[in-house]
């Protein structure tokens, strides 16, 4: 039996100010506001297992000070005219949190679904914090805390920084000490960076760079598509999700990258990029690539949402690995370099050029989500299988379907797991069969495997 | 900024870009290479943006890796691409 109320997390004497919003504000803020009551599938949510539960009282002190220490979590976002959109950050306010009370066995269940009520509701952006607090009790203890966030606070980076954050505070910390020893670049600081003569010439250069590159590109990647029929006649059609979970790929590709002196996420995308062009008879590939925007220490500390998409676009990728993977380093520096922008402006100069019939196919992501610091091996010992042996041990699953994505013919993100890379795949259907998606993740895998051997021989 | 004061700056720039990663004394002893220190990706691209940033001069991330391989071709590269340099 789960019973039902609120508790009061009160907010006061927090920094406060009003400017204008971030770019990545901006962008994440106009996708879910475009999207309305589907808004909610962007929403961050978690349900964490307190070990050992802790009195409330505690728990709603915690949140307080992690709402001090970071501003994101108590703005609200509000439209200025036909073009703007203004932060405002509250100094002082009150969040209610959402309380389950049940038995310790129930808690599990309570959370979860208690964390898909709170993450399933979109956010009113202009009234409301974009974020919310739940707790399951069970005899006067919270077991466990739910989050849940409107991406417009945080992205994957900065989700991973607030949980740090609060675990620290849990044991002792301030948002005071916390921020004296690591500064984290609040939005309305980088707000003002970007409105500065320097952000207004990154912004300028990054809008540049995208609109050569998609002049550049390929008009078509896919030269053969799967079902080019289905793109019209199945508007509903399920785009499949491809799992690869490789323990041999996690060895190989520190030795590749070390061999070749660049980095392992260089590698990953020279790989993709190779085998892309392989694959779809273009032997130009063009990636629309998330960028965390975290290069800076106070920002790679920051609760907010900086990642935006850099355009990397690689000749000749088709011809000679090595070759690719050297050029991969290069080419996504500079992408990774004009990976800020104002996504409003550069969306109009986007579109222009695809209504000239002027754009490249940019149908294609890839989103390394890896956070550097922490790595496969880190919780798991290393093997010590030759890589002919662990190659055996790669699994391939089909986890889930999604509805269709608009401008998606394939995504690719990168994950780190205990012991293992896994390379996470969605694709169209009219592009790309289930055998064809297979075909693509195995040959990333063994193309860097077998450098790797070979290598490794030399 | 004549060429050794802008060597030394980006020497620290360089440091600090390397987040705790390198020391002065690592890289005296390569011969100031960043390669052979192991500087990471995150690493050059923090030291890009501090030059552009504190500099002034804005780096071309795609000039060849050479550019990129000690401190006295990053400081060459800066001067190339646009800083005054006194001698």
């Amino acid at each position: 039996m789960t019973t039902v109320e609120e508790r009061t997390i009160t907010l006061d004497s927090a920094r406060a100010g009003t400017g204008p919003a971030t770019w990545g504000q901006r962008a994440i803020w106009g996708v879910v506001t475009r999207l309305g009551d589907d808004a909610p599938r962007y929403n961050l949510r978690l349900d964490l297992p307190l070990t050992p539960p802790r009195p409330a009282s505690r728990v709603l002190a915690d949140l307080a000070e992690l709402l001090r220490m970071h501003d994101s979590l108590h703005t609200r976002l509000l439209p200025d005219g036909e073009e703007g959109l203004e932060q405002v950050v509250d100094g002082a306010g009150e969040l209610l949190a959402e309380v389950r009370t049940c038995s310790a066995a129930e808690a599990p269940a309570a959370g979860e679904a208690l964390m898909e009520e709170l993450a399933g509701r979109p956010f009113d952006h202009a009234r409301e914090w974009p974020f919310r607090a739940g707790l399951v009790e069970c005899g006067g203890l919270v077991h466990r805390l739910v989050l849940a966030a409107s991406h417009t606070a945080m992205d994957l980076w900065g989700e991973g920084r607030m949980l740090r954050d609060l675990k620290l505070i849990e044991s002792g910390e301030t948002a005071e000490s916390l921020l004296r020893a690591r500064p984290a670049l609040q939005p309305l600081e980088a707000a003002a960076l970007q409105a500065s003569p320097l952000g207004r010439r990154r912004d300028e250069a990054a809008r540049r760079h995208w609109c050569e590159r998609l002049s550049a590109g390929p008009r078509r990647i896919f030269l053969d598509p799967a079902a080019p029929e289905r793109a019209v006649t199945d508007p509903g059609r399920l785009f499949p999700n491809a799992l690869l979970r490789s323990p041999a790929l996690a060895v190989a590709v520190e030795r590749v990258a070390a061999d070749l002196g660049v980095s392992d996420a260089a590698v990953l995308l020279g790989a993709a990029s190779h085998r892309l062009a392989r694959m779809s008879g273009s032997s130009d590939v063009l990636f629309q690539v998330v960028v965390s925007n975290r290069f800076q220490p106070a920002a790679s500390e920051s609760v907010s949402t900086m990642a935006q998409e850099a355009v990397f676009l690689l000749t000749d990728a088709d011809k000679d690995f090595e070759d690719a993977v050297r050029r991969t380093r290069s080419v996504s520096f500079s992408a990774f370099r004009h990976a800020g922008y104002d996504k409003w402006a550069l969306d109009r100069e986007v579109a222009r050029l695809v209504e000239r019939g002027e754009a490249a196919d940019h149908s294609c992501w890839w989103n390394d989500t890896r956070d550097p610091g922490i790595g496969p091996f880190d919780t798991v010992e290393r093997p010590r299988a030759a890589l002919g042996e662990l190659i055996g041990r790669t699994e391939l699953s089909w986890p889930t379907e999604f509805l269709p994505r608009a401008n998606v013919s394939v995504a690719v993100d990168v994950l780190t797991a205990p012991g293992a890379l896994e390379l996470c795949m969605t694709a169209d259907p009219a592009v790309l069969t289930r055998e064809g998606m297979e075909h693509f993740l195995r040959g990333v895998e063994e193309l860097i495997v077998a450098e790797a051997v070979t290598r490794g021989n030399a | 900024m004549d060429s050794s004061a802008l060597r030394s700056k980006i020497l620290d720039l360089a440091i600090a870009a390397g987040d705790g990663s390198v020391t002065a004394d690592e890289l005296a002893a390569t011969n100031y290479s960043l390669r052979d220190v192991g500087f990471s990706s995150l690493s050059y691209m923090r030291l890009i943006d501090s030059i552009e940033n504190e500099v002034g001069v804005y780096l071309d991330p795609e000039a060849a890796i050479e550019h990129y391989e000690t401190i006295d071709s990053v400081t060459a590269l800066v001067l190339a691409s646009g800083a005054a340099a006194d001698a």
